[in-house]
Formats: structure tokens, C-alpha cells, sequence
């Protein structure tokens, strides 16, 4: 179950680059792609398994023009789908 | 947030060709090479190899710039004793890496090394089915061998392998032989005919180049129609329009800047400039003309009645005429040799069906 006090990890398991602002995702054996749009790639960079959710909402509002209710809405959805699809790994926070 | 469709591949190359981010690139490691292959295109050496550390820098900077496909290549890139070093450093940039190389350098030891590194492509080059035919090819005694125990090492452990053959007036006659062959290795074979000059402009290897009557007899009729829907562009727009030059380059090994491993055409130097430089800043004549060239520039060829049937590489026509817009004469015969095919293939299909009817 994902929460925003859930902390979000990049796969190991893939490449990924960022072209132009957004992020382009390769699985490892070059058979899967995936790409993200401007506030994806955003929570994509910041998923580094030390900043919970919740964080990166906050940096996400002060990034974009949104508020933290639409900011808690976009990371929950983000961090589900792709976790979802493996390329995202999950830790709960204590 | 996030876009999966199955058409998203071609999406985000054309993205990285509409860009000129580099996508693809060959890299080649050394012209060092223990084989001495009749066909090779590769002129010998252009410099001071790049060391470890310069290699690692200009991985640095392809990665910032977006590069994903990474292909090692030479001469024999097994002869590069910090070949590992390099792969291994390519494969935490994240890096998709393709090994390509004759096999006969690699031992038992390396093949456990490269089952840890896992590359997403391994390519051998074989020339023949029988080691009489492949040792003649390379000029060098026990090749074959060596190159087959090599392929069964990593197949037994369970890395996917393709096997590449350079098809030539010297080993056309097993190609049945050279399919039943990748057959029992368990590896994806992938021959073509495609012999180019050297780069220095010699035509030596095209002595071995198959002639019309031998692709008539040789090759199977489909071959033609599999090679046009692989390579060949569909759109009659982009005809003849390839991605050298902006989404794919080559570095040689003293790193001069190619826009494709067939196109010697030195548009820049890493040992002078940074890649960023080469490539968006102060791109070269050279590469920006080639950038710039569209489908219609090539008028011998876009009015040609063979156009459906050719494929047509830029690199190949620059090396056999110094023109990129004019007709490549190999890719004529080619093209003649498709359409042969294809009329023979409708042939068989009607004689069929006016068989069909003539039962019903």
C-alpha cells in the first residue's frame, strides 16, 4: 500500500535518460520503454529512496504551480503505477 | 504521468533523430585485431588508442547527453586488455551494451565475467560453416574453432547470441549449411550480402561481393522481402534518409567523431573538443549537410524504378563514390536481385492458385 510517508526507489533494473526535461525509461534487456512527462520526471529524480513522498510533494509544489492537495494526488498516483509496472520499489517509512 | 504504448519506441527514436541526440553509437575500441579477414573495411590504425580514463570521460558525456545503445566494437575488441574495466564502468552509466567481436579470444575465465556483466546483445562474426571456408575468410588457421567453442561457452550459460555472416562469393554456396549451423548453436543468425570499400576509398573487398547470378541461385526468394522489412524505410518520404549523423554516430579509437562506423567522414576530434561541442554547438559542415539532406536530394535514385526494392546506405555510396546523394552500385545490384525475387515469388504464388482452381 502506498502512502505519502512511503519511500520511493528507482529499479535497478532499468536505464533511463532525461531528454529535454523528460525522462525516458529502458528495461535492461532494451524490451520495455517508458517515458514520463515534465512533473513524472521531476518525482522520477527525486525517487532516490531517501525522501518520502510526502517530501516530494512538498518540492513538487514548490516546482509547479500546484497546490499540496493536487501535489499529494499526482505523487500517490505516480509512485502506485509505476510501482506497479517494477520500475519503482516501495519502502514504507518508520 | 507515464506513456507505455507499443509505438512508443519508434516515438522516442524519432524524438532523439528530430533532436540529433545521439541514440546509437558504435565505439570503437581498437583496430587491434588477431584476424586479417579478405572483406574488412577497417583501414588500420588512425592514432593513439583513447586510454581507460579518456574512454571513461567520453562515456561521461554521452550518457549527459542521452546516449542509451552503446556498441563496442574494433578490430577485436578482446584484445583491449581493460575491455571489462570499460564495459563494466558503461554498464553502471547505464548503458545498453552490445559486445561485438570474432570470439577467439575469449576463455572460459571472460566467459564468466561476462555472464556477471550480462550485455543485452552479443555478436559474433562467423563466415562459413565449415572451418575450410570461415579460416580462408579470416586467413588465420583454427578461427573456427575457436569462434565456435567461444559461441557454445556463452550459449551453455545461457547468453543470447547472434551470429552475423558477411555473405560473399566465398561462402554463398553453405548458406543452408551456415542456417542449420546457427540452428544447433542456438544463436539468431543474421546473414546479408553488403560488402563495402575500405575506408581509405579501396575497392579490395568488393572482389568478394556476390554477383547477381549467385544471389539468384543461392538465396532464398523471401530473403529479399525479409531484408526490405527490416531496413528499408516505408515511408517514401524518408526514402533513403538514414539516422547517421544524428541519432547514431561511431568514435574510433583514437576518438574522431564519425556520424556512422560505415560514413569516415571526421567531424570532430575528442581529444580537441567535448562531444557537446562536435555535436550541437559547432557541428561541422560535414554533419550539418548530412543533417540537412532530405529524400528528394537524392534525385537519381528517388526516380529510379528499383527505389521500392533498395536499401540504400549513405555510407556505402560514400565509400564507393564519394557522392551521399548518387546511386550506390552495390545497392543497384541489390535492388535489382529483390525485384527478381519478388516477381518470382508472385509467380509461384499465381502458378499456385491457377493450380488450386484448375483441382476445384
Amino acid at each position: 500500500m502506498v502512502s505519502l510517508h512511503s519511500y520511493p526507489a528507482r529499479s535497478d533494473d532499468l536505464v533511463w535518460r532525461m531528454i529535454d526535461g523528460e525522462v525516458v525509461i529502458l528495461t535492461t534487456d532494451g524490451n520495455e520503454i517508458h517515458t514520463l512527462n515534465r512533473v513524472g520526471s521531476v518525482i522520477w529524480e527525486l525517487s532516490d529512496g531517501t525522501k518520502s513522498l510526502e517530501e516530494i510533494a512538498s518540492l513538487i509544489c514548490e516546482r509547479f504551480d500546484v497546490s499540496s492537495e493536487e501535489a499529494h494526488a499526482d505523487v500517490l498516483e505516480f509512485a502506485e503505477e509505476l510501482s506497479l509496472r517494477k520500475i519503482l520499489q516501495i519502502a514504507e517509512g518508520i | 504521468m507515464i506513456k507505455s504504448p507499443p509505438r512508443l519506441v519508434e516515438e522516442v527514436v524519432n524524438r532523439y533523430v528530430e533532436r540529433c541526440i545521439p541514440y546509437a553509437v558504435m565505439f570503437e575500441l581498437t583496430y587491434g585485431c588477431n584476424l586479417k579477414c579478405r572483406h574488412c573495411y577497417v583501414t588500420g590504425d588512425d592514432g593513439v588508442e583513447l586510454s581507460s580514463d579518456e574512454i571513461k570521460d567520453i562515456l561521461d558525456q554521452l550518457a549527459e547527453m542521452g546516449a542509451i545503445f552503446l556498441a563496442f566494437t574494433g578490430g577485436e575488441i578482446f584484445t583491449r586488455e581493460d575491455l571489462f574495466e570499460i564495459a563494466w564502468y558503461a554498464k553502471k552509466k547505464g548503458f545498453l551494451l552490445t559486445f561485438m567481436t570474432n570470439g577467439t579470444l575469449i576463455t572460459p575465465e571472460r566467459i564468466k565475467e561476462i555472464e556477471k556483466l550480462k550485455p543485452v546483445k552479443f555478436e559474433f562474426s562467423l563466415y562459413g560453416a565449415t572451418a575450410e571456408t570461415h579460416d580462408y575468410i579470416t586467413r588465420v588457421d583454427g578461427s573456427f574453432k575457436r569462434t565456435i567453442d567461444a559461441i557454445r561457452g556463452l550459449t551453455r550459460d545461457g547468453i543470447e547470441v547472434t551470429v552475423k555472416t558477411i555473405l560473399t562469393n566465398s561462402n554463398i554456396r553453405e548458406y543452408s549449411e551456415m542456417e542449420a549451423l546457427a540452428r544447433e548453436l542456438g544463436v539468431h543468425p543474421r546473414m546479408n550480402p553488403g560488402l563495402s570499400p575500405r575506408r581509405d576509398g579501396s575497392p579490395e573487398p568488393l572482389q568478394y561481393d556476390l554477383s547477381f547470378e549467385e544471389m539468384a541461385k543461392y538465396l532464398p526468394e523471401d530473403e529479399g522481402e525479409l531484408m526490405l522489412s527490416y531496413l528499408s524505410e516505408k515511408q517514401s518520404s524518408r526514402r533513403f534518409i538514414c539516422k547517421a549523423g544524428k541519432a547514431g554516430c561511431c568514435i574510433t579509437p583514437s576518438g574522431i567523431v564519425y556520424p556512422c562506423v560505415m560514413m569516415p567522414i571526421a567531424v570532430g576530434d575528442l581529444r580537441e573538443k567535448s562531444f557537446k561541442d562536435i555535436w550541437h554547438k559547432n557541428p561541422a559542415y560535414e554533419l550539418e549537410r548530412l543533417r540537412s539532406l532530405r529524400s528528394e536530394d537524392m534525385t537519381t535514385c528517388n526516380t529510379c524504378d528499383l527505389a521500392p526494392y533498395c536499401i540504400r546506405c549513405p555510407g556505402v555510396v560514400y565509400l564507393e563514390t564519394g557522392d551521399l546523394v548518387g546511386a550506390s552500385p552495390s545497392a543497384c545490384r541489390y535492388a535489382e536481385w529483390r525485384r527478381y525475387s519478388r516477381s518470382y515469388m508472385v509467380m509461384q504464388s499465381t502458378d499456385s492458385a491457377l493450380l488450386g482452381q484448375a483441382v476445384l
